[in-house]
């Protein structure tokens, strides 16, 4: 019998400093196939375990990581051609199929950005996609992840909106909290899926601000954080509303949110 | 049917210790609880269930998953050995068949399935329910999944094989006869009734309420599987172990993520998911109730937190 628990180990085999207090770890890839928006559980060694969101298409295993707790703390302290653990990939993401031919609209706050990216890259890959909307919102123009990316992503017809919540002198992008490029950048569009992952408040206050715009439930996708320890549904810190985030989610459509008997935003 | 006097139980048991390690309910201190067997146990058999069950047999309160090296090289910490549960009482077989059904749910944990598949159980009819106990009401109170039952009469006990490893007991320990005879012993009904009404009719803020959340209810609960994995260093030969250990809805801790945010923090909410995770939300997925009536929450509760009461919307 397969052992859920067990990690495999593989190679840093790069690392880039993205802000102050977020790095990308590419890492050797091993495990089975993984789609956008699932997650894996990352070991540090003699530290332990936490549930980090894929930032890459798969071959590719790409781990964009915030500092914030003991593991992610302990990852930081490391250089390229150490090992970590990984297992999964766990997880239902983002509605892919339901996304072909169809405009995608992306909402972030923060380190929410990194389970969103495969989906830009999928979008370029194929050439029969719809257009592609990002609204990132974070602190500071130093806490924006991916920044150099995204300028190359806008040249090739993504359209990247920014904002920030406080900004140095002689910033001359947009400041305030993400839903107030939302509310300039997103027009009512029934041929659009509407994709978010950020802080809580954020999301409640983005998804609203969709359907005030005009959008039905069905549209609206929220990827939830959780304390997930074991990644497939036995620990049980995840379950919600009788849902196991970590197995039935991440990804879950407003609607059906809605339908659970506890309060998930 | 097969029968074996009272006064050949200690033989029987003596038999049983030969094939494992032998695991039989005893009263200490004025708990009672399943212990690792010794001669001259004195056996708490009949009268109610046992304060504590059995659980931590199959799903320690701690347990190491693997030691690994500074290389980050796991190893299988798990040692299995055969066990004998004596003295299970059909409430508790149900546990065992909910956690069964739980750990085998896709991907299956063989952690404790390794456990489970190595233990024979012998488990003993429940004649006298104890004071808190609703196992009835639930239809958790006939005996399932066990390898051999015995059915308490004053004199003897009669016995019942439920698989091929309880036949082969009532064969070859040679202490067991033969009988055309039936049980005749009456079962007395749970004073205490429970019928489980919609989630949405549980009166959450009066019993969350009172409750403290000092998770006494989860710890005791037969059925409560919820845990921890975390990491620890051991100070000599530089390994770390991987350890897994009891976690409770009933904790902040339980729902706060990295960063500091917990997504339940309060009463009502989490005695809320406790609740409708024995009922509607197992239900749906496995077709049974989690919670088999065992009353132990009841006992145990420090608010006086009656779920037999709270799930029938008083």
């Amino acid at each position: 019998m397969e052992d859920p628990y067990l990690p495999k180990k593989v190679k840093i085999l790069k690392i880039m400093q993205e802000t102050s207090d977020i790095k990308t770890f590419v890492v050797e890839s091993v495990l089975p196939e993984h789609s956008p928006g699932q997650f894996v559980e990352l070991t540090v060694f003699g530290v332990g375990e936490a549930p980090i969101s894929i930032s890459s298409s798969y071959p590719a295993m790409v781990l964009t990581v915030k500092k914030i707790g003991s593991v992610t703390n302990a990852l930081f302290e490391l250089k390229e051609g150490d090992y970590v653990g990984v297992r999964g990939p766990y997880g239902r993401g983002w509605p892919m199929k339901e996304l072909k031919r169809r405009n995608a609209i992306l909402i972030c706050g923060g380190v929410g950005l990194p389970p969103l990216r495969p989906i830009i890259y999928s979008r370029l890959l194929d050439k029969d996609s719809g257009s592609t909307l990002l609204c990132y919102g974070a602190r500071t123009p130093d806490d924006m992840a991916y920044r150099g990316e995204l300028e190359k992503l806008a040249k090739q017809g993504i359209s990247i909106n920014t904002t920030v919540d406080t900004c140095p002198m002689g910033w001359k992008g947009n400041v305030g909290v993400v839903t107030c490029i939302m509310d300039r950048a997103i027009k009512k569009d029934e041929n659009a899926v509407c994709m978010m992952c950020g802080p809580p408040v954020m999301m409640k206050f983005a998804s609203k601000m969709l359907l005030d715009k005009g959008f039905t439930k069905d549209q609206i996708y929220i990827s939830l954080e959780r304390m997930m320890k074991c990644g497939v549904g036995k620990c049980g810190h995840c379950m919600a509303g009788g849902k196991y985030v970590c197995k039935d989610g991440p990804v879950f459509r407003l609607d059906e949110l809605e339908k659970l008997p506890e309060r998930m935003l | 049917m097969h029968t074996i006097p009272r006064e050949k139980l200690p033989a029987f048991l003596e038999y049983l210790s030969k094939g494992g390690e032998l695991i039989v309910p005893a009263k200490k201190d004025g708990l009672s609880f399943f212990k690792s067997y010794e001669k001259g146990d004195r056996l708490y058999l009949e009268k109610g269930n046992t304060d504590y069950s059995a659980k931590q047999f199959f799903f320690p309160y701690k347990e190491v998953l693997y030691h690994y090296d500074k290389e980050g090289n796991f190893e299988n910490a798990q040692e299995p050995r055969e066990r004998i549960l004596f003295g299970i009482r059909p409430c508790d077989l149900h546990a065992l068949a909910v956690t069964d059904m739980f750990f085998s749910d896709e991907p299956a944990d063989p952690h404790y399935l390794e456990r489970r598949k190595r233990t024979t159980l012998i488990a003993i009819d429940c004649t006298t329910p104890g004071k808190n106990c609703f196992c009835d009401s639930l239809g958790k109170r006939d005996p399932i999944g066990h390898d051999l039952l015995l059915i308490p009469e004053k004199k003897f006990f009669y016995a019942s094989a439920g698989s091929e490893k309880g036949k082969k007991l009532l064969e070859d320990s040679g202490l067991f006869e033969k009988t055309s005879e039936s049980p005749s012993i009456k079962k007395i009904p749970c004073k205490k009734k429970a019928s489980p009404v919609d989630s949405s009719r549980v009166k959450w803020e009066k019993w969350g309420k009172l409750c403290f959340a000092c998770a006494a209810c989860t710890s005791v609960c037969p059925t409560c599987t919820c845990f921890d994995i975390e990491d620890e260093i051991q100070l000599k030969g530089g390994k770390t172990e991987r350890q897994r250990t009891w976690a409770s809805c009933f904790t902040k801790d339980f729902t706060s993520v990295a960063g500091g945010h917990s997504f339940r923090s309060a009463r009502p909410e989490m005695l809320k998911q406790f609740v409708n995770h024995k009922f509607p939300y197992f239900k749906e997925k496995f077709g049974v109730t989690m919670c088999v009536g065992c009353g132990r929450c009841v006992t145990a509760c420090t608010a006086k937190i009656d779920i037999s009461k709270m799930i029938s919307g008083k």
